[in-house]
């Protein structure tokens, strides 16, 4: 069980502040395009981050820093911190979604992330429909949507609807469906991204035991402070049910808290 | 459980990549299921909610090649440069291959910025988006050729060459996508290619030999010419099946040629600038 699912070491992300506006222009693209190989020829050309030269003058921002953590399997832990303090940049990083400016993480199993609910779903498209492409979207094949089909429409409880474009859903049947299809991934480490905050309680509660009750040690990662505290007044109340993930969860936070007490700060600002 | 033995070898190393990286096709091959997908809702999206439905996709060339019949075979007097198809033959034996690229251009330079939603929120493969967008051309590719196989047979023209047909296919496949490959990179950095891609097809229209036979290019011309690779493709498609026609240049080696250089180099820019997409698009 001490196995490690996820090691990270030294993660940074920078972001520049005013990227989008700067890159847009072909013409600096160009400029810069062509004037590549003889940078390359002066040699030591002060490098960087993502080759612009040093007296180019940005603003940026370490969206994280430095952060080095441990997951091990059957972890469950909450990422918590104010807004814009770089839980979801994390996560982005650990899925793969986006590349770490610096440092390095290692990763030990299939990870199945959601980010956001309904990722990929098409709104002509109808609820059968959707449901192979969400489930394809996040990463299960087909034979395992297949298998898995009666039982992610029987959780949704839309078994009436499923033929039926999901635009003309209720966005209650919308959300239970797509959080049916993410119910039942299967991966072995599962990183969620405030998507418990939303959606009716009851169905949160059964989408969370489904996850809590998992067969296999799965490393869970989620992040948010509205995640966090749903979790944990549920967990309280049904301690019975869960006793692990309750255990589980307070120590790693607490451990998680304190490695992260750098990079969960407001992050500062500074100017190259 | 059992599937853990095909996935790619533990762990996952995450950490900064820099200049080129390699294509890991076998990550591609992972997810070989997301492309037929995506494919798919493709072709569903596209005719969901339409009266006539598929009788579009037949429909759209016939207008065309009726429209070119009239304009550049009676009017305009365009030879066909075969001896026994007729022009009307001739021109929807051009526009068949020239409808399947020109859609899975568009389509495949559209396509990064279109799945926004996808690419800030799940990791996959990057390159199976513009793989998918090429691919649900090719329904409408079939269903097309049935047409132009009925008109075939109705004016008696048997193929000569058949078993070229798929070659011709594949090399039309491969530059829409080395194109896509580049545009779909660049378009989400410059919107600008999106503007300029419908400019694009049409000027490459009337540089492809469409609407005229590619023997109007003069002999000392024809290797220049041959460096659009659709000017191959489609001298290709008329050489495998209307027969009677000129013998294949040996120009075609130089469409091929610039078609390996288009998709191998689009692949690696791709995977270069696919890191940049979720913080940019």
């Amino acid at each position: 069980m001490s196995e490690v699912a996820v090691s990270a070491r030294g993660l940074g992300k920078l972001y520049f502040i005013c990227e989008r506006e700067s890159y847009t222009m072909l013409r600096d693209g160009l400029t810069r395009a062509l004037t590549a190989p003889l940078r390359l020829l002066k040699g030591k050309a002060p490098r960087t981050v993502s080759g612009l030269d040093a007296h180019t003058k940005v603003e940026f921002i370490w969206a994280v820093k430095d952060a080095s953590f441990d997951l091990k399997q059957g972890e469950v832990v909450g990422i918590i911190g104010s807004n814009g303090s770089g839980k979801s940049t994390l996560l982005k990083i650990i899925s793969r979604i986006t590349e770490p400016t610096e440092g390095e993480a290692r990763i030990y199993g299939r990870v199945g992330s959601l980010l956001e609910v309904g990722t990929g779903f098409h709104p002509e498209l109808s609820g059968r429909e959707n449901i192979y492409l969400n489930g394809a979207i996040l990463g299960m094949r087909k034979a395992e949507i297949d298998r898995q089909f009666n039982a992610i429409v029987e959780f949704a409880e839309i078994e009436k609807f499923l033929d039926m474009p999901v635009k003309h859903y209720s966005s209650g049947m919308y959300t239970r469906l797509a959080f049916s299809v993410a119910a039942h991934l299967d991966p072995e480490i599962l990183v969620v991204d405030e998507v418990l905050a939303v959606g009716d309680a009851a169905f949160q509660k059964s989408v969370w035991v489904k996850w809590a009750t998992w067969p296999k040690p799965v490393a869970r990662c989620f992040s948010s402070a509205t995640t966090w505290r749903w979790l944990k007044t549920y967990v309280v109340g049904q301690s019975g049910l869960i006793p692990d993930v309750f255990k589980l969860t307070v120590s790693s936070v607490m451990s998680w808290q304190n490695t992260f007490r750098v990079s969960l700060r407001a992050p500062t600002r500074t100017s190259a | 459980m059992a599937r853990t033995e095909m996935l790619p070898s533990f762990p996952i190393v995450i950490r900064p990549s820099k200049g080129w990286v390699p294509l890991q096709l076998h990550d591609l091959w992972e997810y070989r299921e997301l492309i037929y997908f995506l494919a798919w809702r493709d072709l569903k999206v596209r005719y969901k909610q339409t009266f006539i439905g598929v009788a579009w996709v037949v429909l759209q060339p016939l207008l065309i090649t009726l429209v070119f019949t009239i304009f550049f075979g009676h009017l305009g007097n365009i030879p066909s440069d075969s001896r026994n198809a007729p022009y009307i033959v001739f021109a929807f034996c051009g526009l068949l291959p020239w409808q399947l690229f020109a859609y899975a251009l568009t389509n495949s330079s559209n396509s990064v910025v279109a799945s926004e939603r996808l690419i800030t929120k799940v990791y996959f493969p990057r390159l199976v988006i513009p793989i998918a967008a090429v691919l649900s051309g090719l329904v409408d590719f079939a269903l097309v050729s049935i047409v132009l196989a009925g008109m075939m047979v109705y004016f008696g023209i048997a193929p000569h060459r058949l078993w070229a047909i798929p070659f011709f296919v594949v090399m039309e496949i491969a530059t829409a996508l080395g194109v896509g490959l580049w545009l779909s990179a660049l378009n989400v950095r410059y919107r600008d290619v999106r503007h300029t891609i419908p400019f694009l097809t049409q000027l490459w229209f009337f540089l492809s030999p469409v609407v005229y036979p590619s023997t109007f290019i003069p002999e000392e011309w024809r290797y220049f010419y041959g460096l659009n690779p659709m000017a191959g493709v489609i001298r290709g498609f008329r050489w495998a099946l209307l027969g009677k026609s000129p013998a294949l240049g040996a120009w075609i080696g130089v469409s091929i040629a610039i078609t390996l250089v288009l998709l191998i180099g689009g692949l690696f820019y791709f995977r270069r600038m696919e890191k940049t997409f979720a913080d940019v698009v």
